[in-house]
């Protein structure tokens, strides 16, 4: 990502990548049809990629194969702000030290839920984040 | 997911998230804040009014995807149609629907661990009301049948 001062910076929002809260992400197919999924968890792979443990993504990965673009809104854990990021897809993995490190952490996520069977892990898809933008909420109801 | 209770679901505290795509495929994803069945094969949503992209694509004919997920036992349903109209700002009966539905989310939130703040942390500052036609209807449980029709 680029340097700018005042763009939000992944490091920022630790408490967006604990799993906690579960993310949710959109992809649109080529003829844009858009479709929306919950996320077990979101990932910092460096500073400028996340990484999105792949389940069961049936129709997001096929919207990925015709159309790169994707959304992702999550909220932090620690704040409870909210943040809509803007993703590219670049690639999946499904070997090497990043794809072992979510694997040992989705067993242990669905373990504690017994569903460990549901849970298994596919792939890491890996994702160039574009932009963060933070969500205004948080006004009681009128 | 017959109709009624589709409808039964809408009103039962789920979690609601929407997503929408612009003319170049870039998509956005949002919270929606309270959802009705107002008629068979229409759901009307209140969405949060963050979505900027959204607001500026979305009309009539516009592509939309809802999701509704309970968030005690991960029953999840996934919904697709055509925006039947403009978003417009929600009157009384909307204004109900968005009271009733944050105290019902914040409801289920709380039972599965979470403090009330978060529910007011995370609740739109305003929404706007868009009337969805559904064409499409899937089950997005976590499991075998994840993705096919509901």
């Amino acid at each position: 990502m680029a340097t700018d001062p005042d763009r939000i910076q992944l490091r920022d929002i630790e408490g967006c990548f604990d799993g906690v809260i579960p993310p949710a992400i959109a992809t649109s197919s080529a003829a844009g049809e858009p479709n929306v999924t919950h996320l077990s968890q979101l990932y910092v792979v460096d500073d400028g990629h996340v990484g999105v443990s792949n389940q069961f993504f049936g129709k997001t990965t096929t919207n990925l194969a015709e159309n790169p673009h994707a959304a992702v809104l999550v909220t932090d854990s620690g704040t409870y702000d909210t943040y809509h990021l803007d993703l590219h897809y670049e690639r999946t993995d499904t070997e090497g030290p990043l794809f072992e490190e979510l694997k040992a952490s989705i067993e242990s996520i669905s373990s504690l839920m017994q569903m460990e069977d549901v849970f298994a892990l596919r792939g890491v898809d890996v994702y160039r984040v574009l932009a963060v933008r933070r969500i205004a909420v948080g006004a009681p109801p009128s | 997911m017959q109709w009624a209770d589709l409808a039964q679901f809408l009103d039962s505290g789920v979690a609601m998230l929407g997503a929408s795509a612009d003319a170049t495929g870039q998509p956005e994803t949002f919270r929606i804040w309270g959802a009705t069945a107002p008629e068979e094969g229409v759901v009307r949503v209140l969405v949060s009014a963050d979505a900027c992209r959204t607001f500026e694509q979305v009309g009539p004919g516009a592509r939309m995807a809802l999701l509704f997920t309970d968030i005690g036992t991960f029953r999840s349903l996934q919904v697709k149609g055509r925006a039947l109209g403009e978003p417009r700002p929600p009157g009384p009966d909307e204004m109900a629907c968005f009271r009733r539905y944050d105290e019902l989310f914040s409801g289920a939130l709380q039972g599965i661990g979470h403090p009330r703040r978060l529910a007011t942390s995370i609740r739109p500052l305003a929404v706007y009301a868009v009337d969805v036609e559904v064409d499409q209807q899937f089950d997005q449980t976590p499991g075998p049948r994840a993705g096919l029709p509901a």
